[in-house]
C-alpha cells in the first residue's frame, strides 16, 4: 500500500466559506456506516450540497465552473469536531488533493496526511494573501500550483516550529504512510 | 524537573531547554529535533466498529500483527440499536460492521466487550468502569471524546483511522507537543449547575478553538470536589473547545473510584500504584503556557442555542443579535439562526421541543440516571416529546434497574433502551425527524449531527433534558424542580 508521491497540486480550487466547518457538515455520521473508506467520496458535504430531498442547493461545490476541484479553501477551525479519518478520506475520495484553511485543530491535522494532502497553515497565510487566494478562486479561471517547495518556503522561516508541517510535507513528497518513521524523517529534514 | 501532568507524556525529550523524564514512557523515543515525540500507547480502546475496520484491514494488507493484542480493548457502541437486542440487526450494515469488529478481535487475538458479555457500552464509560483507564498512561481511540479519560490523569487521544492502524501495529504514535493551560474553577457551584454547565461554559468563554495546540488541565475547588463521573463530563468536551487532551491530576477521589474496579492493581500492587499515581500529578510549583480562572458562582443553568458548543446561553438569557454582536461572529450567527429556525435576540427559554435524549458519553453515567431520576417523582414527559433514556453502558444499565431507575423512567414516560451512542450521532436507528428539534444531554449540537440534515439540537445537562421533557419547551430545570436558588439541594 505504498503511497504515490505527492510534490504538488495543480487543480482549480473552490472555496466553502466559513469557520467552525466540522467533521460531520464533510460527512454526516449517518454516512459512516461502512468496513472500508471506498465509498466516501459521494457523500462529502452531503448536507451542504443537497437539500432534504437530495436536490442540489445552489453552492459553489455544485457550480459548474468549479467542477472537478482539487483545492479546497476555508475558513478557521475547518475540520473541528470529531478525529474520524472519514472526513479526509471523503474529501480525497471526491477528488480534493490540498485544503487551504485558515486554521484546523489538531485532532484533524493529526490525521496523516499520508492520505495525499496538504493542509496549509494559517499563520503564514495573511488575511491580504487570503483575500488573493479568494478572488483567485472566485475568478475560476486560474489552474492552482500548490508545491510542497512552495509550501516549504511559505511555512518556513522557523525550521523548529514548524518541523510539523516539514514532516508533513516530507512524507507526501516521499510518499511515506507509517507515521513511525517520522523521526527518522525529522532528522534528514534537520540536516 | 517539576512541571504539569503533562511531563509523562513525552519521555527523554528535550523540549524549550527543559529536562522532562518519565519513568511510565520509558519505551519512548524522540527526535531530538523535533516537535514530535513517538509515545508510547498504554492501552487502547478501539470502539470502533466505525473507525476500526480498515486499520484491521491495512495490517492485514500489509501482513503485520497486532503488536500488544493485550493492550486493546474493544466494544461497540456507535451503530447498535437500542431498542433491537437480538441480531441480525435489521440494518445489514449495522449487522456487518459488528460482524467485522468481532473476526478482527478473534483474529488479533483482542478483547471485545461484545454485547452478550454485559460489559458492553460506550467506550468511554466502559474504559473507567472496568478500571482499565488509570493515571499516568497514555491512550488512544479512534473517537475524539477520548479525551474523557483525562479526568483519571490520563493523557487520552483521538486519533484517526490509520493512527489506529499504527497503534496496533507498533503500540506508539507520533504526537505534537502540546502546551498547557490551567483552567481553574475555584467557589461553590449554585444548585441545579452540573459539570455539563461548567464545560460548556468554559468552550462559550474561550471558544471552540481557543483550545487548538492546547492541552487543557483542569483544577481548582470545583474540580477537587468533583466525583469521578463529573470529572468525565467535562473531560469528555475538551475537544469540543478544540484541546487535544483535558485532564484532572489525579486525588483520592480517584483512587477511590478505582479500587476494586476488574482491570484495576490487586493487593500489594494497589499501594505501589497509588503512591506511583500520586507522583503524577502536576507539581504546585509549575508554570503553565497560560492559566484561566472561573468563578463557579459565575455559571448558571446553560444551554447551546446554535450550532457548534461554543455558542451558548444561561437558561434566563437572550439569543444573541447579530445587528449587536461583533462583526467577525456575524456570519456565523446569521447561519446558526437561520439552520436553527430562532429569531435574533429571542429567548431561549420557552422554545418548543420534540424530542428529548438523555445518554452519551458525556452524560450517560450512572449519576446522571440517579441524579434526574431522584426529581422526576410523578410528573410526566410532555404528550409532545419523544423521550428516550440510553445508559452508556450495560453495567451502568444493570446497576440502574437495580436500583429502580428504570421504573421511574418509564412511568414518567420516557422510553428505556439498551446501552449505546444512540441519538449522540445517530448512526443507529435513532434520529431525529425533518427539523425536529431536540433537548440533549450529549456533546455536539452540528449541523445534521442527530441523523437529520435540517434537525435541530440544544446540548444541557441531564436535568435540565428532563426539564425540557416535562415541560415540553427549554426550561430552568431549577423552576420545574422546585431546586431553590441559593440553598442547599
Amino acid at each position: 500500500m505504498a503511497l504515490a508521491s505527492i510534490s504538488s497540486v495543480t487543480g482549480r480550487g473552490v472555496h466553502v466559506a466559513g469557520d467552525d466547518i466540522d467533521t460531520d457538515r464533510i460527512i454526516p455520521a449517518r454516512f459512516m456506516k461502512c468496513v472500508t473508506f471506498d465509498g466516501l467520496g459521494e457523500y462529502f458535504f452531503y448536507d451542504v450540497r443537497k437539500d432534504a430531498d437530495g436536490n442540489d442547493r445552489k453552492h459553489n461545490l455544485n457550480d459548474p465552473r468549479f467542477k472537478g476541484a482539487s483545492v479546497l479553501l476555508s475558513g478557521n477551525n475547518f475540520g473541528c469536531g470529531s478525529s474520524r479519518e472519514h472526513a479526509p478520506q471523503a474529501l480525497q475520495k471526491a477528488g480534493f488533493r490540498a485544503v487551504i484553511a485558515e486554521g484546523s485543530p489538531k485532532s484533524f491535522l493529526a490525521i496523516p496526511s499520508s492520505w495525499a494532502y496538504l493542509v496549509s497553515r494559517p499563520p503564514r497565510l495573511t488575511s491580504a494573501a487570503l483575500s488573493m487566494l479568494l478572488r483567485q478562486i472566485q475568478h475560476w479561471k486560474s489552474l492552482w500550483t500548490w508545491s510542497a517547495a512552495k509550501c516549504a518556503s511559505a511555512i518556513n522561516p522557523s525550521r523548529v516550529a514548524f518541523a510539523q508541517a516539514h514532516a508533513k510535507l516530507y512524507s507526501l513528497v516521499n510518499g511515506i504512510h507509517s507515521l513511525n518513521c517520522w523521526p527518522t524523517m525529522m532528522l534528514s529534514i534537520a540536516d | 524537573m517539576s512541571g504539569p501532568l503533562l511531563r509523562l507524556f513525552i519521555s527523554k525529550t528535550e523540549f524549550h531547554g527543559q529536562k522532562l523524564i518519565s519513568e511510565s514512557m520509558g519505551s519512548a523515543r524522540s527526535g531530538a529535533t523535533s516537535q514530535w515525540s513517538d509515545a508510547t500507547v498504554d492501552w487502547h480502546a478501539s470502539h470502533s466498529e466505525v473507525t476500526s475496520p480498515q486499520a484491521f484491514g491495512m495490517l492485514r494488507e500489509m501482513g503485520l500483527p497486532v503488536r500488544h493484542p493485550e493492550r486493546t480493548f474493544a466494544t461497540v457502541d456507535h451503530i447498535v440499536p437500542t431498542n433491537e437486542l437480538v441480531e441480525p440487526y435489521s440494518d445489514p450494515l449495522a449487522q456487518a460492521m459488528i460482524v467485522e469488529l468481532r473476526k478482527n478481535c478473534a483474529e488479533y487475538g483482542v478483547t471485545f466487550f461484545d454485547t452478550t458479555t454485559g460489559k458492553q457500552g460506550i467506550v468511554h464509560i466502559v474504559g473507567p468502569e472496568q478500571g482499565i483507564t488509570q493515571p499516568g498512561t497514555t491512550i488512544a481511540c479512534g473517537d475524539s471524546h477520548t479525551s474523557t479519560h483525562g479526568a483519571f490523569g490520563a493523557i487520552a487521544f483521538g486519533i484517526g483511522t490509520s493512527q489506529v492502524r499504527d497503534v496496533l501495529a507498533t503500540q506508539t504514535m507520533a504526537i505534537g507537543k502540546l502546551k498547557v493551560r490551567r483552567i481553574n474553577v475555584d467557589g461553590q457551584l449554585a444548585p441545579g449547575v452540573y459539570a455539563k454547565d461548567v464545560i460548556l461554559h468554559i468552550i462559550r468563554v474561550l471558544g471552540v478553538n481557543g483550545g487548538t495546540g492546547f492541552a487543557y488541565e483542569y483544577g481548582g475547588e470545583v474540580f477537587d470536589r468533583f466525583t469521578m463521573e463529573e470529572r468525565m463530563t467535562v473531560c469528555n468536551m475538551s475537544i469540543e473547545g478544540g484541546a487535544r487532551v483535558g485532564y484532572v491530576n489525579p486525588d483520592d477521589t480517584t483512587f477511590e473510584y478505582l479500587k476494586g474496579r476488574p482491570y484495576a492493581p490487586k493487593g500489594t500492587e494497589w499501594e505501589s500504584a497509588v503512591q506511583r499515581w500520586r507522583s503524577f500529578a502536576s507539581d504546585a510549583d509549575c508554570v503553565y503556557d497560560d492559566v484561566v480562572n472561573i468563578r463557579a458562582e459565575d455559571i448558571g443553568p446553560t444551554v447551546t442555542w446554535g450550532i457548534n458548543p461554543g455558542q451558548a446561553v444561561f437558561i434566563d438569557e437572550n439569543i444573541p443579535d447579530p445587528a449587536t454582536s461583533p462583526e467577525s461572529l456575524r456570519a456565523g450567527i446569521e447561519e446558526a439562526l437561520e439552520h436553527m429556525k430562532f429569531a435574533p435576540g429571542q429567548a431561549i427559554r420557552g422554545v418548543p421541543v420534540d424530542v428529548a435524549f438523555l445518554g452519551s458519553c458525556t452524560n450517560g453515567r450512572l449519576s446522571d440516571l440517579k441524579e434526574v431520576a431522584r426529581f422526576l417523582d410523578g410528573r410526566k414527559v410532555h404528550p409532545r416529546v419523544k423521550a428516550i433514556v440510553v445508559p452508556g453502558s450495560q453495567a451502568v444499565a444493570a446497576i440502574a434497574m437495580e436500583l429502580g431507575l428504570d421504573k421511574i423512567f418509564t412511568e414518567a414516560g420516557f422510553e428505556w433502551r439498551g446501552a449505546g451512542c444512540s441519538m449522540c450521532l445517530a448512526m443507529n436507528p435513532d434520529k431525529l425527524i425533518g427539523d425536529q428539534l431536540c433537548a440533549s444531554s450529549s456533546n455536539r449540537n452540528f449541523k445534521g449531527r442527530q441523523g437529520s440534515p435540517t434537525g435541530r439540537t440544544i446540548l444541557m445537562s441531564p436535568l435540565m433534558v428532563a426539564a425540557a421533557a416535562i415541560t415540553g419547551e427549554i426550561s430552568d430545570a431549577r423552576e420545574v424542580f422546585d431546586i431553590l436558588q441559593g440553598s442547599a439541594v
